[in-house]
This record gives C-alpha cells, sequence and structure tokens, in this order.
C-alpha cells in the first residue's frame, strides 16, 4: 500500500527533529512536486495587485502535507527551508525557460521589475540574480543561505534564525552584507576589483 | 580571496553597515589601516547601499508574478475585433487591459481580455446574456460598456470606455483634499453606484482602483457588473474555504463574498464603507500580521474593524514621511462620532444591519455634512461582544502564545498562532502556564538571581500601555483575559493599586460579555473582592464576599467549579476576617478550605496557599495558643512530608511556627525555622515579598525578646519598608511591627520617638478594630510599656491594665500574649513604687522567665 504524501512528509518532518542528517533530501521530491504545481497555478493566474507572497504558497502546501495534528513548530522551520531552495528552484528555471522562449522573439528578456517607482533601479534579472548567489555561497554558506531563505523562501528574519540557529541579529547583518555584495555583482558597470 | 579575507571583509562591512554614517570614516582608518585594497573593496560594496533599499526585499515569488504579468498577449498594432492594439495598459484579475483605438468610430477605448484559461463557451455564453444589461448603463460616472467580443484565438474581451484618470484614492491625497472635499467626492461615487442598483446591476468589485477620477474631477466607475460575468467558474462554493484565487480583491471584499455565498447591493454598500474607511484614514480597517489568505478572509468575516479615528491617530505617524497626510487632513477628531459610526455601520458583518441602501449610506453622509443628526448608531456593545465570542475563542489563545513569545523570548512566528488555532487545548496550557509562570510563588520568575522581574515588569507595562492606547478595544475577549494577567503580574509583584485597577476592569468587561451570573464572572467577582482586600477596602471586600461564597458554595455542588477556585475564595475570605478582628469565622473559612484539599490535585496546593499555617495564626487569636502551636507544627511537618520543602508557601509556614515559638519564648528553636524560611524566600521571592517582610518581622520580635534590640532594630526597619512599598499601612501585621519599632526605641533611650510609633500603631488599630479586640489590647499595652519608662505612671496605668484585663478575657490569663501584658503592670508598679501592688499582679505570672 502507497503511503498518502501527508503521512509521508509529517514521518520525514519527525524524522528530522530525531536528527536524521538526509530527511532534508528525502523531503525534497514531495515538497518539489506541491510547490511546483502551486508556483505555476499562482504565476498564471495571480494578479499583481494581490499581495500574495512566498509564505502563502509556502504555507500552502505546508497544510496540505503535513499532518496538522502532529507538526510542531519546529517542523514548520525546516518544511520552510526546504521550500525555500525548492522554491528557488522553480523560479529560476520558470525564468530560464521563459527567456529561452523570448530569445530572438519580440520580448524583452524576463525581468523582475520590482521597483517600477523607484525611478533610478535598474531591473533584477532572476537567472543573473541566480548565478550571482552560487557564486556569493561559495565565498559566504551562511550569507547566502540567508538569501535564499528570505528571497525565495519569503521567510521572515526570525524564522531564518530558527533554520540556521543563529541570532536574528546576525541573520540582519547577513542579509545587509548579502545585499551589498549581490548588488555590486550585478551591477553592469562592475569595475569593482 | 582566500577565505580568512572573505570573512574579514564581511565582517567589516557588516559592521560599517551598522555604523552612523558620520562615524563610518573613522572606523575605516581604524580597521584598514595598513590595507588600502581591503579598505577599497569595503567601500565598493558600501556604495551600493545608495538606492539599494528595495533591493531583493520583495520576494522571488511576488516579483515573479509581477514581472510575468507584465507581459502582455498582444502587441501594438495587432487588432482584436474593430479595435487595434496601442499599448498595454494594466493586467489584472480578469485578464489583460489595452488601450485600442476603435477603428470605426475613431475613439479610443480600453480593451480587457478576459485571461486564458477562463475563455469557456460557459464564460461567453454569459457574456452575451449580460452584455445588453451592462451597456445600458449610462451615467456620467459609470464608464460605459461598448461591446464585447471574442478575438479570433477565442478570448473574451470587452471594450470599456477608456478613462483618463486616477485612481480615488490617489487623487485625493496628491491633491490634498480635506475631509469635506472626499465625502463630497464620495457622494458622486454613491450617486452612480445608486444608479446601476436600481437597474439591478451590482459591481461586486468596488475599490479604488475602480473607481477612477478625471482631471475635470469626475469619478468614473470602471468594470461595473463586469466581476459577475467572470464569476461563474471562480467563485468559491458555499461554505468551501478561500483559497488563492477565489476573490478578486480580498481587502474590498464582504464578508459574504469571502463566504462565497449570494452577494447583493448590500455588498457594495460594504465595499463601499471600505473604500470611504481608506479614504478617510490611508489605512486598511483590518489588522493581519501577513496577506496570507486564510489570515485576511478570518479579519474581513471575523475582525471587528478599528475604528476609522482611532485607525487615523496610529497612522500618523507612518504615513507623515511618505503621504500629504496634512492636507490628507483627517482630523482624528472630525472622524470621533458620526463618521466613525458611518463607515463602521456600511461596514456591518451582517448584510441586514448595514444602511439598506446606498442612497442612505449616501444621505446619512450629507447629514452629516449638514450637521444634522446621522442614523448610524454605534454599534452595541454587547451585540458585538456576543458574536465575537461566538467566533473567537481561538484567536484569545493565539493572543496568548504572542504574551508567551515576550515571555520566553521564543519567537513568534505567525506559524505558532497558526499552531494555536488548531490546537486551542493547548493553547489552553499555554495560557495556564503563563499564569503560573507569571504568578509570584512560581519563583523562576521571580527569583532576585535571574533579574526576571525586570522583563516581567516591562511585558507588563507594555502590555498594559497597550491596553490602554485601545489596542484590544475591538476584541473584548483578548482584551479580558490580559487584564487578568495583568491584574496577577502587578499583583505578584506587589504593585495592588494597579492590580485592583486591572481586576475592575476585567469584572466589568466578564459582566459585559458573559452576564452576571457567569461562573467566569463569578471567578472574577471573586479576584475583584480580593484585590479591594489587598487594597485595604475591607468592608467593600466582604460585602462582596457574603455575597459571592454563597453563590460559589452552589456552583460548586452543581459541580461547575472545582475545589481549588472554592478554597481558594474560602482563605481569602478567611484573611480578610482576621483582619477584620473576627478570628472565629476566619477559623470556620480556614477549615472548610482545608476540608475541599482533599478534592484537589497535589500541584493545586500552591494555589490555596499554606491554609493550616493561617488557621493556626487564627485559633491563636483565639487564646487557643497551644493548639495554635500545635497545628502550626503539623504544617510544617505535613510539607516536609511531601517534600514540598523548596517553595515559598513551606516557608510561610516555618514563619508562622517561628512567630509562635518566640511568644512561647522558645528562641533557639524559633530563630532556627525562620532562618530557614528567611534561606527560602532569598531563593524564591523577590525581597519585596510580603512574606519576606513577616518573615523579618517574627526574626526583629525574637531578637527583641531576647534583648539583642539593634538586630531586632534593623530587621524590623527592613521589614516597615517592605510593609509600606508592598502592602500599605493597612496590611494587619503592619501595626505589629509599628509596635516592635516603638519598643525598641522606648528601650535604647529614644522614648518620645518610640511613643510616637506607638500612639501611630494604636492608631491604626482602633481605626479598624472593635475596641476589645486584644490587637488593640496590645497595642495599648505597648504603649504603656513606653510611658512607664517616661515615668509617666498615672497615663500608663489605665492603658497596661485595661489592655491586661482584655488580653486575659480574650486570649486566657495563661497565654503569652496575657503574660507579656502582665509583666509590664508588674514592672509599671515596681517602678513607681508600688511594690504591694506589683507583688499582687507578680504572683500571677506563669514563669518567671522575664
Amino acid at each position: 500500500m502507497s503511503i498518502a504524501p501527508t503521512e509521508e512528509a509529517t514521518r520525514i518532518l519527525q524524522e528530522w527533529n530525531h536528527g536524521d542528517a538526509n530527511a532534508a533530501a528525502r523531503l525534497m521530491p514531495l515538497v518539489y512536486e506541491e510547490l511546483r504545481r502551486r508556483a505555476a497555478e499562482y504565476l498564471r493566474h495571480e494578479r499583481p495587485d494581490h499581495t500574495l507572497q512566498a509564505t502563502a504558497l509556502v504555507h500552502e502546501a505546508y497544510l496540505k502535507l503535513v499532518d496538522q495534528n502532529r507538526a510542531t513548530w519546529k517542523d514548520r522551520m525546516h518544511f520552510g527551508s526546504v521550500a525555500a531552495s525548492l522554491m528557488r528552484r522553480i523560479l529560476v528555471q520558470h525564468a530560464r525557460t521563459h527567456n529561452a522562449a523570448k530569445r530572438g522573439g519580440k520580448l524583452e528578456k524576463l525581468y523582475l521589475d520590482e521597483t517600477r517607482e523607484l525611478a533610478c533601479e535598474r531591473p533584477l534579472e532572476l537567472v543573473a540574480l541566480d548565478d550571482a548567489l552560487q557564486s556569493f555561497t561559495s565565498t559566504y554558506p551562511r550569507e547566502g543561505n540567508v538569501v535564499e531563505l528570505k528571497f525565495f523562501g519569503g521567510l521572515e528574519a526570525n524564522e531564518i534564525a530558527e533554520v540556521l540557529n543563529v541570532s536574528a541579529k546576525t541573520v540582519l547583518r547577513d542579509w545587509n552584507f548579502a545585499k551589498l555584495w549581490l548588488r555590486r555583482e550585478l551591477t553592469p558597470s562592475a569595475a569593482h576589483a | 580571496m582566500p577565505d580568512q579575507r572573505a570573512q574579514r571583509l564581511a565582517e567589516l562591512v557588516k559592521s560599517a553597515v551598522e555604523c552612523e554614517p558620520e562615524a563610518r570614516p573613522a572606523f575605516l582608518d581604524d580597521e584598514c589601516r595598513s590595507d588600502p585594497a581591503m579598505r577599497a573593496e569595503i567601500e565598493s560594496l558600501l556604495q551600493q547601499q545608495e538606492g539599494a533599499s528595495q533591493f531583493i526585499e520583495i520576494p522571488a515569488l511576488h516579483l515573479a508574478a509581477k514581472s510575468f504579468m507584465r507581459e502582455g498577449a498582444f502587441c501594438a498594432g495587432q487588432t482584436i475585433g474593430d479595435y487595434e492594439i496601442i499599448s498595454l495598459i494594466g493586467s489584472g484579475g480578469m485578464g489583460e487591459v489595452y488601450l485600442a483605438e476603435d477603428e470605426q468610430l475613431h475613439r479610443k477605448v480600453a480593451l480587457k481580455l478576459v485571461r486564458r484559461g477562463m475563455d469557456s463557451d460557459d464564460i461567453i455564453r454569459h457574456f452575451k446574456r449580460e452584455e445588453h444589461l451592462l451597456a445600458s448603463l449610462n451615467h456620467p460616472n459609470i464608464a460605459q460598456l461598448y461591446g464585447s467580443g471574442v478575438s479570433v484565438d477565442g478570448i473574451p474581451f470587452f471594450a470599456m470606455e477608456y478613462v483618463e484618470g486616477q485612481r480615488l484614492d490617489e487623487y485625493c491625497d496628491e491633491r490634498g483634499l480635506g475631509t469635506k472635499e472626499r465625502l463630497q467626492l464620495f457622494r458622486k461615487v454613491c450617486s452612480a453606484v445608486t444608479y446601476a442598483h436600481q437597474r439591478l446591476v451590482i459591481h461586486r468589485d468596488l475599490k479604488p482602483a475602480n473607481i477612477r477620477v478625471t482631471a475635470a474631477g469626475e469619478p468614473k466607475l470602471l468594470d461595473f457588473g463586469i466581476a459577475k460575468l467572470l464569476d461563474s467558474e471562480n467563485a468559491p462554493s458555499r461554505g468551501q474555504t478561500l483559497t488563492l484565487q477565489g476573490v478578486m480583491t480580498p481587502e474590498y471584499a464582504s464578508p459574504e463574498q469571502v463566504r462565497g455565498e449570494s452577494m447583493t447591493t448590500a455588498s457594495d454598500v460594504y465595499s463601499l464603507g471600505v473604500v470611504l474607511y481608506k479614504l478617510l484614514t490611508g489605512q486598511s480597517p483590518y489588522r493581519t500580521k501577513t496577506n496570507r489568505p486564510d489570515e485576511i478572509v478570518r479579519a474581513i468575516t471575523e475582525q471587528e474593524p478599528t475604528r476609522p479615528s482611532t485607525a487615523i491617530r496610529g497612522a500618523s505617524f507612518q504615513l507623515a514621511g511618505n503621504r500629504n497626510l496634512e492636507s490628507c487632513a483627517t482630523n482624528p477628531k472630525s472622524l470621533r462620532g458620526d463618521l466613525d459610526n458611518i463607515v463602521l455601520m456600511a461596514m456591518r458583518k451582517e448584510p441586514s444591519r448595514r444602511y439598506s441602501s446606498i442612497g442612505q449610506f449616501s444621505a446619512d453622509i450629507q447629514r452629516h455634512l449638514d450637521g444634522l443628526p446621522v442614523l448610524a448608531r454605534k454599534d452595541t456593545f454587547t451585540y458585538r461582544a456576543s458574536k465575537f465570542i461566538r467566533r473567537h475563542r481561538v484567536a484569545v489563545a493565539a493572543a496568548f502564545l504572542i504574551l508567551l513569545s515576550l515571555v520566553g523570548g521564543i519567537i513568534a512566528t505567525t506559524w505558532q498562532a497558526q499552531a494555536a488555532r488548531h490546537e486551542k487545548a493547548k493553547a489552553e496550557d499555554v495560557k495556564n502556564a503563563l499564569v503560573r509562570m507569571l504568578n509570584y510563588s512560581n519563583p523562576i520568575v521571580f527569583s532576585p538571581q535571574n533579574n526576571g522581574q525586570k522583563t516581567v515588569k516591562e511585558i507588563l507595562d507594555e502590555t498594559a500601555k497597550q491596553l490602554e492606547n485601545g489596542e484590544f478595544s475591538n476584541q473584548p475577549e483578548i482584551k479580558v483575559e490580559l487584564e487578568q494577567i495583568i491584574a496577577e503580574c502587578y499583583y505578584g509583584q506587589g504593585n495592588y493599586a494597579l492590580a485592583s485597577k486591572y481586576t475592575q476592569e476585567y469584572l466589568d468587561l466578564h459582566r459585559k460579555l458573559y452576564g452576571e451570573n457567569d461562573i467566569k464572572t463569578l471567578a472574577a467577582s471573586a479576584r475583584r473582592a480580593f484585590m479591594l482586600f489587598s487594597e485595604g477596602k475591607l468592608t467593600e471586600s466582604e460585602k462582596d464576599y457574603r455575597k459571592i461564597l454563597p453563590l460559589m458554595r452552589n456552583e460548586k455542588q452543581k459541580g461547575n467549579i472545582n475545589a481549588e477556585n472554592l478554597a481558594s475564595a474560602l482563605n481569602n475570605f478567611g484573611y480578610l476576617r482576621r483582619t477584620q478582628g473576627d478570628s472565629k469565622e476566619a477559623e470556620l473559612s480556614f477549615r472548610e478550605s482545608l476540608a475541599l484539599s482533599s478534592q484537589m490535585p497535589k500541584e493545586s496546593l500552591y494555589i490555596i496557599g499554606p491554609t493550616r499555617s493561617t488557621l493556626a495564626s487564627t485559633l491563636a487569636d483565639q487564646g487557643r495558643f497551644e493548639e495554635a502551636l500545635q497545628t502550626a507544627r503539623e504544617a510544617v511537618a505535613e510539607y516536609r512530608q511531601h517534600e514540598e520543602t523548596d517553595t515559598p508557601n513551606f516557608g510561610f509556614t516555618l514563619t508562622v511556627l517561628g512567630g509562635f515559638l518566640t511568644e512561647k519564648g522558645d528562641f533557639a528553636e524559633a530563630d532556627a525555622n525562620l532562618l530557614e524560611a528567611e534561606a527560602i524566600f532569598r531563593k524564591l521571592l523577590v525581597p519585596s515579598n510580603l512574606w519576606s517582610g513577616d518573615n523579618l518581622r517574627n526574626q526583629a520580635i525574637s531578637y527583641y525578646q531576647q534583648g539583642r534590640y539593634a538586630e531586632s532594630l534593623s530587621k524590623i526597619t527592613e521589614t516597615l519598608k517592605i510593609y509600606r512599598e508592598s502592602f500599605g499601612t493597612y496590611y494587619d501585621n503592619y501595626p505589629t511591627a509599628l509596635i516592635i519599632n516603638g519598643l525598641i526605641l522606648a528601650k535604647t533611650g529614644q522614648p518620645q520617638e518610640g511613643e510616637t510609633i506607638l500612639r501611630e500603631a494604636g492608631k491604626i488599630r482602633t481605626e479598624s478594630l472593635p475596641k476589645e479586640h486584644y490587637w488593640v489590647a496590645q497595642a495599648n499595652s505597648a504603649l504603656g510599656e513606653c510611658l512607664t519608662i517616661e515615668k509617666r505612671y498615672n497615663e500608663a496605668e489605665p492603658l497596661l491594665l485595661e489592655s491586661y484585663e482584655t488580653l486575659k478575657s480574650s486570649q486566657g490569663a495563661s497565654n503569652p500574649r496575657t503574660q507579656i501584658a502582665l509583666r509590664r503592670v508588674v514592672a509599671l508598679y515596681e517602678n513607681w513604687g508600688k511594690l504591694e501592688t506589683a507583688t499582687k499582679y507578680r504572683s500571677r505570672l506563669t514563669s518567671g522567665k522575664f
């Protein structure tokens, strides 16, 4: 008899809590499928003025996959950290496909244009950001993790602190640093040494 | 860059970011003196701060969604039906909107294309059915529907009047319109909606984005009735929880809409109410911690909106910087009263309790503008409260989690709050844990070593301030629970005035929420009675108890309240009666309470406190000294037997026993008990705890009787300080402490100072007690001793004789207290030179110890 995803995910989280180092890896495929489906749906239908965020998606997936009666808030943290890295994969993959489809076409590359109001800000290109983040993470693993959890996972600073087992202050410091580093990396006239 | 160097770079940048900008050059000078390359690197990163505030702050998913939406399916020059696309002007819930030109009529139109995935035959049929109805809406404030059609690739579209204008809210803010102008503009919107309603068209998606204002200042409503056309497949079915795609614009959606129930003109009344709310306050009516749909739905269906006048006050901070708030000019005062009521009436949860029409809503606004009385009334408290209770049991629990997180330093994630909803029972436990944690008898929080007290106090004051600011005024059930916690915490900290204040408030709220006869109200009344006692309002407290106790016994009989509740009230009533001088009734009360202890779980014993010890005191009051001593010994033995010796309660039983042993003259044993108690209190209680005071007082008495006046004086000074700071001068042990203080002064060469203090003690005693009470006699006797020292024998004699007689008759001739008074009589006559009389009295002394 096959096990229901809910049963499965809940059990993996419990094992994670009991120190199973491979739990994250086993949780991934389950969460990935759920998130991918939801993200695609979201990207297809969601209205821009409806300020729904990654957290909501992750949250819905969590509710779907994990038996709430047996879950602890620690489970939610573990889940959130897995979801963040998956969300990154999903979104970047989506952007790559999208960009490839448009290449040579009449449409521009996919920019994450969050700052239309701030005229001086340049739009953000998701694939480039992902590349930059990869290179950043190789030197600064924890700081890179913070970015993944916050930017892709939508986790709050205190949640990130919990996942990474550091103080919220450290998270904030890491975040500030990462922002500067990544932004410089993405600056076209990157003339730094 | 080598790893170490990279790490140093990161650390320096992080610290530099935290530096004040002015301090930064000095910081970098210091850190990179010999490393210009590092410095250049740091500065190149810091340069990025300029304009970086928004960089990657918005989560990727949201950005991606926004970004994907920006791309239209059509490009300039393409034609759809008779329309040539000019540009993409927006994308919304239903799809994309293009500016296009009608090639035949040569006019600009807004072309709305329904998003792919919705282009079913069903919708198209639906379109055709409604089209002529919508097209018949012909009003200067409604954007005209010109027609609809289906593109060659099967995408349905509408062509509508193209409105060049600004969103209603932005228009008002940008022009700095005042309240009156905003209301007038809003009334024009109302008239357009009324017009449509009369033609049986409901808008269903009213929001500022759908209300544009032209350069001429005319509002135009967009998308009238469109929502319904798209509704067929999208609306959540009745009772189904809302999912991501459920509602057009959640913020403005009515409760019936988010629940997927049928919509009427009343739904438009609601949405316009929210629009007006935002126009007047710049705020959303509901507070949610996240934008999660379930939370938004919950807010819409359950939360009472913050009153606009309150919301605007909170808003002026945040908005002053980036919006033209002064000119938006909504003065909180101008909102209070009518406008608050008007907005909130439009926004009531139940459609039938809103304005019956937009016309009525608009007319009420006009009445307000004309200074006439308005229809809208403040929603009655009890109505809202009763609704609230049904809906909010879980939110209360969530509030506790948040409070708990403040206490324990645990992070309050929205997740925890969410978990609380699922696990109400668990949240109840949390609540209990919290109360226990903050309870004065719990050592963790109030131990002097962990500095816990400060944190708790800060939390308390902060929470209290929030309540003062009306934070929870729309959520009475949360408020009532918080007030209880706060009251108990203040009580635990010895701040009886504030404890009493909050107890009164939560009792009042209980009455409103649950009614006079509910057991929760009863419990609150009992607590209030106790707080009155703590505050020194003895008669009021007694009156309340006499009313409450029979009701509680009754409820206990019926099994509605447990033994602990009743026992606790009985104990407190016992303390009260003893303070009032009726130790007989106090004894009965304590005995009734003790009889209940067999029905309690062991861990509840701390709630009711060391009843047996206080019973011992009331026995001693009645002159049953040996019985009292025996009972006090039993109390100590009981705690030792149950290994409950690491508790403040045990310290208290030791203190009581030590007091009796002192009176008996067994100083060594007395002191041993008192010092053991002191060690416990030092470990478990804050120094200012009342019980520590009692302990020091008993030590002072013991030292005094042993003639160790200096030690006694230092202990009693400390005692009085604690009493004054915590309970105040009406604490029943306060005069006893004064008496010791006065006597020491009298015996150490300061009889005048001693006399003043003794007279103060006597005054307090005679004010609160019947004349024949032995506490009055003890005070008078002590004063007599002082006067004897002052050689004012004539004045001393009647005091000493009368008090001796009183003690003899109330306590018995051989009682240690009577014997002390007798010794003073003997001393008087000896000093006076009336040796015969002295001998006569001396023969009555039972032991010649002093």
